[in-house]
């Protein structure tokens, strides 16, 4: 049912008296003349009171409605809308900007505008981002079409000089797609997409200087270009550390992975027991110190690379040292070739002999040989890196207090080098070094929790875990808004939003930095609306069925054209008549 | 022959001639065309001449069969004339009817046909295409005489430079100030191209070119300088209204042309490629590297080698060189043959020929032929000299594998025993310190035992020389020293041999004679002083002439240090010895290959130490070492970060900052540039142009993806290094990881 509201500019009562007595003066006017055409002349009067009376009353008509709204957002199909009419005849459409009108679709300039009275919204289309949830009425979801493109594409900062792999899902609508990436140099990776439907694709890149890069992702249908959007990479520098080296002899093995770690500007300390109580050390790029086994010497150190007969064979005063350091985040790496007894059960890792010890490993997509005498006993906690033919670790970790013990099992690797694959030797030594490596501590640690890929004018969430009282972001050279977490201590949350493309900066009170790439809107289609689909399927698996209200009302304004235009033909009237 | 008869014939000789006359033209004129064809083909003239032949005649013959003219009869005529002239009313036959009779009527008829024929004999139009073929000849030659006056067939050098070049050049852009310019090349004579003008300012000429620049300014008093990217400058002088200047390609490089306006205003960099002279390319045409010969089956092998340069060859020959006998008494002979075909060695493409007749050359089976060829090219002043691998050509000596097979023989070939001379110095050491102790008798005895290894040593080495005759002297003497010799091999086997430098066997040695050593009771061979036993030929050495003097000394003072042993007088003989031992030390150097071992090389242990236990000098001891890193291209490596910040932004416009970054980055670039001019010149022209402020805002962001390509690839690729991630130092974060390792 259609009511009338007013919405006076100025009081409705002043405004009632001051067109009163404009009519009457005016009438009074017009009936003294002597002239002809006086009804039209006192109708002309009439016409322009009313004219300004409606520009200044503001009427609206005010129309009660279904709770449920329907709302389209780009690519809904008709045959949707037509379908959730008919099941909601009362409800009422708006349509989103950009997004064509249906049936009397009401427009909407954004998804925060649209009325309170609404108690649940069926969506159809494209839908909506993530952010747009705190403004939301339970929701239904009717996905339009989703278009061929790129559902999902991993984000990672990737390690310098390596050849790197990114996963993701391609969403193919039919036919054949190239999925391109291109980098500064020109083309890097291609991958053909045949089949319908969401196919996995891996890209590969190999990264060189550190720093952040903008690379290219194009999607090809046979020849035609279908998008090309922007695919941000961080790369991490390079970092050195101290190594210290305690081995039971000499061994070929050892000399090499020495001289590759010296080479990369580890800080490394040596020990080789030549007799009992005898030493042979090597100090190389570290100026050469006392070396101890206690926990504060240990904590200096990132990483310890033992074999199995030293670590077997420390004094329980070492062993307790050893396993402190360990638990404070020291790595260690053992270099086993027999198979262990009860003297390593503090490492809760055990090594048995092989029957066979050839299998093979994958490096650098090849297949590599390897002798490896012993094996781990399982261990459902370790983290396996690289893994033989029988799909058992060869290297591997596992997590011991805040550092991390790790393994290796296979012998003469550095044979790799001697046949000139110096690759394939670091593919299998680098990933574990890293792993088991001390992680490096910061004070501060920003995460910007948008899920890529962000937008210009977007809201970007940020967070913050610091040990700082009172800590500051600053978004380029903004000031974020930071609120902490209520259950947990330094954990801080802001959002903040970037106007322009490209790279911008958080930058913590205490210089941490994280960098964060905006796209420009209209890039990565394909993957926000996959996201939107995502989230609009959540918000609808948590649909509960409205409780019943008073029926929301729709208010829409005259149009306020048509009084000016009765003004305008009123004034018309009185000009025109006494000339004719 | 009756009248009409002969008028018929008369008539069919002017068809023949027409039709012949009408043939020949057109056959020329097929010929003239096709000439003309293959003459804007630059066909060579022979071949075009021969081909334009066989189509003319070709279009001949065709023609002459086509119009059947070898058919043509008197009656073909007079079928012809019936289709002409109705007043013959068909009865033309009737005047050429030889030999049969008529009758009155034909009788009638041929007079009244002849009266017709008389008329009509001086007015037949004989059918004939000779306008046509006039006329194709007249447009078939002129076309050739078009072709052959103005057409200007490539010439020779040019075609040479063109096959040289690397790859096509890319157009260079050439400053606005230029009114007018040429470039001319003029390339080393002895390449034989002809010098030629370019208008490109990328330049690849041959090695050795002189390049001169000749430059017309829009603008007087410029002052324009050619900058080379080897820091070299060129000032241009100013030459009638034109600045001109040269230069010399001696190697890759790049230029700028720099003049001044208001400012110094510098162009493009512009690519200079050297196009270096090749080396002649040799290829022996099948023969393997290793050929064995059954000789005298076969006596000779010809050898067919292909030579072949970029400008032309000067010279070529065969070096070969036969070996004979075996083991250390090898002996070479080295010959320098030239080629038998062609006399001599000129062109870009050689084919030579040499039959290697191995009676000629002195050979005999078991012999050895190693030859190389080697050519020279007529580069000045020093000329490219390329030689092929060594081959070899060995004559099968059945004799050899039937003598090493046969066991009945009874005959030991094993080299016989002798002392080092090294041994010899200490043996006579060892008896002047004893001499006291001795009694004379002994003392001599053993000063003439060494004075008798003095001699073996000597004949040994001897045959290294081929003075193998002196092992003639053996058998006299072999009776009464044998027990001698099986006293010195007691000796021996408490000796201690140092005659190599490989005294601590560190490389597995071959044993050979030198270190053979007798064993007691082992029977004294007595066909051994007759045998003439050569050493293994894998030990023969190639000795070079001031290795021969040297042998040839170190026999002389053995010959001295013998004598004076033979004396009883070892103390005489002792500097003797030690002179020819320092001589042979010097040859074993001179000669010998060292091979560098990769593996850990442990000293020798002293024998009195082994196994005790001695722990004494065992320490610890500590070392200290620093490895540097060096960063690679640290400029361009930043300013890839940068400009992919400004593609990023969107940039319009570079910061100072930025131009800063991006000169530094072609420092690196440019250096990189020397070494592959044609390859970063566009990115470092990019680069010049952003930094001075030349670059409109539409060419930025373009400059800025070729720059940021060129930097790119300049970055090598570097070893995989160690990375790693932070972690937060917050204690909920410690605290859950602590508490993770409790899970488990």
């Amino acid at each position: 049912m259609n009511t009338l509201t007013f919405h006076p500019i100025i009081h409705g009562a002043w405004l009632a008296a001051v067109s009163l007595v404009m009519l009457v003066a005016m009438l009074l006017i017009e009936w003294r003349r002597t002239t002809r055409w006086r009804p039209a002349r006192l109708l002309a009067c009439v016409a322009v009171t009313v004219g300004l009376l409606g520009i200044g009353s503001r009427p609206h008509t005010r129309q009660t409605t279904d709770a449920t709204g329907i709302l389209l957002t780009p690519n809904y199909t008709t045959a949707q809308v037509d379908s959730v009419l008919q099941a909601h005849p009362q409800a009422t459409s708006w349509h989103l900007t950009g997004t064509p009108s249906y049936k009397g679709s009401i427009p909407c300039e954004s998804y925060r505008m649209l009325p309170s009275g609404v108690r649940s919204l069926i969506v159809i289309g494209d839908g909506l981002p993530a952010y747009t949830q705190p403004y939301l009425p339970p929701v239904v979801f009717v996905p339009g079409p989703m278009p061929a493109g790129i559902v999902s594409i991993e984000q990672k900062q990737l390690p310098a000089n390596r050849v790197n792999t990114l996963h993701g899902m391609f969403h193919n609508d039919g036919g054949t797609k190239w999925v391109v990436l291109e980098g500064p140099g020109g083309k890097e990776d291609s991958v053909r997409i045949n089949n319908k439907g969401d196919q996995p694709f891996t890209l590969r890149l190999r990264t060189k200087s550190p720093g952040r890069l903008v690379y290219t992702v194009r999607v090809y249908a046979d020849a035609e270009l279908l998008t090309a959007d922007p695919l941000p990479v961080q790369i991490t520098p390079a970092t050195t550390h101290r190594i210290f080296f305690r081995l039971s002899y000499p061994t070929a093995e050892a000399r090499f992975l020495k001289n590759m770690l010296a080479d990369q500007g580890h800080a490394l300390t040596l020990r080789y027991q030549v007799t009992t109580n005898t030493y042979r050390d090597e100090f190389i790029n570290t100026s050469p110190t006392p070396i101890g086994s206690s926990s504060s010497w240990l904590s200096n150190q990132d990483l310890v690379i033992t074999d199995l007969y030293t670590l077997e064979h420390l004094s329980a005063q070492e062993q307790r040292q050893w396993n402190d350091a360990i638990r404070q985040g020291l790595g260690l790496v053992i270099l086993a070739d027999a198979a262990s007894t009860q003297k390593l059960a503090w490492t809760q890792l055990a090594f048995s002999s092989n029957r066979t010890d050839t299998t093979s490993v994958m490096l650098e997509s090849q297949r590599i040989s390897v002798t490896q005498p012993v094996s781990l006993t399982a261990d459902q906690s370790v983290q396996s890196l690289a893994i033989n033919a029988l799909g058992k670790p060869v290297t591997g970790y596992r997590f011991h207090g805040s550092g991390k013990i790790g393994f290796q099992l296979a012998q003469n690797t550095y044979t790799w080098m001697l046949k000139s694959k110096p690759d394939v030797y670091a593919a299998y030594w680098i990933p574990l070094i890293e792993a088991v490596m001390r992680t490096p501590e910061a004070s501060s640690m920003v995460e910007v929790t948008t899920p890529f890929p962000v937008s210009t004018h977007d809201p970007v969430d940020v967070t913050l875990v610091t040990t700082q009282e009172t800590p500051r972001i600053q978004a380029d050279s903004l000031s974020v808004a930071l609120a902490e977490n209520l259950w947990l201590d330094g954990l801080w949350s802001g959002k903040t939003w970037f106007s322009s493309p490209g790279w911008h900066t958080f930058t913590t009170s205490d210089e941490g930095t994280e960098y964060v790439y905006v796209h420009a809107s209209g890039t990565w289609n394909a993957l926000r609306i996959a996201q939107q689909h995502d989230f609009l399927r959540r918000q609808a698996a948590s649909f509960t069925s409205p409780e019943h209200a008073s029926l929301p009302e729709v208010v829409t304004p005259v149009d306020s054209r048509w009084f000016y235009l009765l003004f305008l033909v009123g004034f018309a009237l009185l000009w025109l008549v006494p000339k004719l | 022959m009756n009248t009409t008869h002969a008028i018929v014939s008369r008539i069919r000789q002017q068809y023949i001639t027409l039709r012949m006359a009408e043939i020949f033209l057109m056959a020329t004129g097929a010929g003239a065309f096709t000439a003309s064809v293959l003459m804007l083909l630059n066909v060579a003239v022979p071949v075009t001449t021969i081909v334009s032949f066989v189509i003319g005649v070709l279009s001949a013959t065709i023609r002459f069969f086509y119009l059947k003219l070898h058919q043509v009869t008197e009656y073909t005529i007079i079928r012809f004339l019936h289709t002409r002239y109705p007043e013959l009313q068909a009865s033309g036959d009737l005047l050429i009817r030889t030999g049969q009779e008529v009758n009155a009527v034909e009788l009638l008829q041929r007079e009244r046909m002849k009266a017709v024929l008389l008329r009509i004999a001086d007015s037949v139009n004989l059918p004939n295409r000779l306008g046509f073929g006039a006329a194709f000849l007249v447009v078939s030659g002129l076309t050739f005489s078009a072709i052959y006056a103005f057409h200007d067939p490539a010439p020779l050098a040019t075609e040479s430079f063109t096959m040289n070049m690397p790859h096509a050049l890319p157009p260079a852009r050439v400053p606005r100030v230029l009114e007018s310019y040429s470039i001319t090349v003029t390339p080393p004579a002895y390449t034989g191209i002809s010098p030629f003008n370019t208008r490109n300012f990328n330049l690849a000429a041959p090695e050795g070119s002189r390049i001169t620049w000749s430059l017309r300014f829009t603008e007087a008093d410029v002052r324009p300088l050619l900058v080379f990217a080897s820091r070299d400058t060129v000032r241009l002088r100013a030459h009638d209204n034109a600045y001109k200047g040269h230069l010399t390609i001696t190697a890759n490089s790049f230029y700028q042309l720099v003049w001044t306006d208001s400012s110094t205003v510098s162009s493009d960099f512009y690519k200079l490629e050297m196009i270096p002279d090749r080396e002649p390319v040799i290829r022996v045409e099948d023969l393997p590297q290793f050929t064995e010969v059954d000789y005298p089956a076969q006596s000779s092998i010809a050898l067919r080698t292909t030579l072949s340069d970029d400008y032309g060859l000067a010279d070529a020959w065969l070096i070969a060189t036969v070996a004979k006998g075996s083991g250390e008494s090898v002996k070479f002979r080295e010959e320098k043959l030239s080629f038998t075909a062609p006399a001599t060695i000129q062109g870009r493409n050689v084919t030579t020929q040499r039959t290697l007749d191995f009676t000629r050359l002195g050979m005999e089976p078991g012999d050895e032929l190693y030859f190389y060829v080697e050519a020279l090219d007529t580069k000045t002043p020093v000329p490219n000299r390329t030689r092929t691998e060594t081959y070899f050509i060995s004559l099968r000596d059945t004799a050899e594998v039937y003598a090493t097979d046969d066991a009945g023989l009874g005959v030991d070939l094993m080299p016989e025993y002798f002392r080092s001379q090294r041994q010899l110095i200490i043996d006579t050491e060892k008896l002047l310190s004893k001499r006291k102790q001795l009694a004379r008798h002994d003392f001599n005895f053993t000063s003439n035992e060494l004075g008798y290894d003095q001699k073996v040593l000597r004949l040994r080495y001897g045959q290294f020389m081929g003075e193998e005759f002196e092992s003639e002297i053996a058998p006299a003497e072999a009776d009464h020293e044998e027990g001698d010799i099986k006293a010195e091999d007691v000796t021996k086997q408490f000796g201690h041999v140092h005659d190599t430098n490989n005294e601590h066997n560190l490389v597995a040695e071959k044993k050979d004679d030198h270190e053979h050593e007798k064993k007691p009771g082992e029977k004294e061979n007595p066909l051994e002083a007759f045998a003439h036993t050569h050493d293994n030929a894998e030990t023969a050495t190639f000795y070079i002439q001031s290795t021969r003097a040297k042998l040839k000394a170190a026999l002389t003072q053995m010959w001295d240090a013998e004598l004076y042993l033979r004396l009883y007088e070892p103390e005489k003989s002792l500097p003797y010895q030690y002179k020819a031992l320092a001589l042979l030390k010097e040859i074993s150097n001179d000669s010998r290959i060292y091979v560098h071992r990769t593996g850990f090389d442990p000293p020798p242990i002293k024998e009195d130490k082994r196994l005790t236990g001695d722990l004494k000098e065992v320490a610890t001891g500590s070392d200290k070492s620093t490895v540097t890193l060096q960063e690679k291209y640290p400029d361009s490596k930043v300013a890839l970060q940068r400009i992919d910040m400004l593609l990023a932004s969107g940039a319009r416009a570079l910061q100072s900052a930025d131009a800063q970054i991006l000169q530094r980055a072609g420092q690196e670039l440019a250096q990189a540039a020397l070494e592959q001019p044609g390859r970063y010149l566009e990115s470092l022209s990019a680069i010049r142009g952003l930094v001075d402020g030349r670059m409109d805002t539409t060419a930025f962001r373009p400059s800025l993806l070729l720059i940021r390509r060129a930097l790119w690839s300049l970055i090598p690729r570097e070893a995989t290094r160690t990375t790693s991630q932070q972690s937060s130092a917050h204690t909920l974060t410690q605290t859950f990881i602590q508490q993770l390792d409790t899970q488990h």
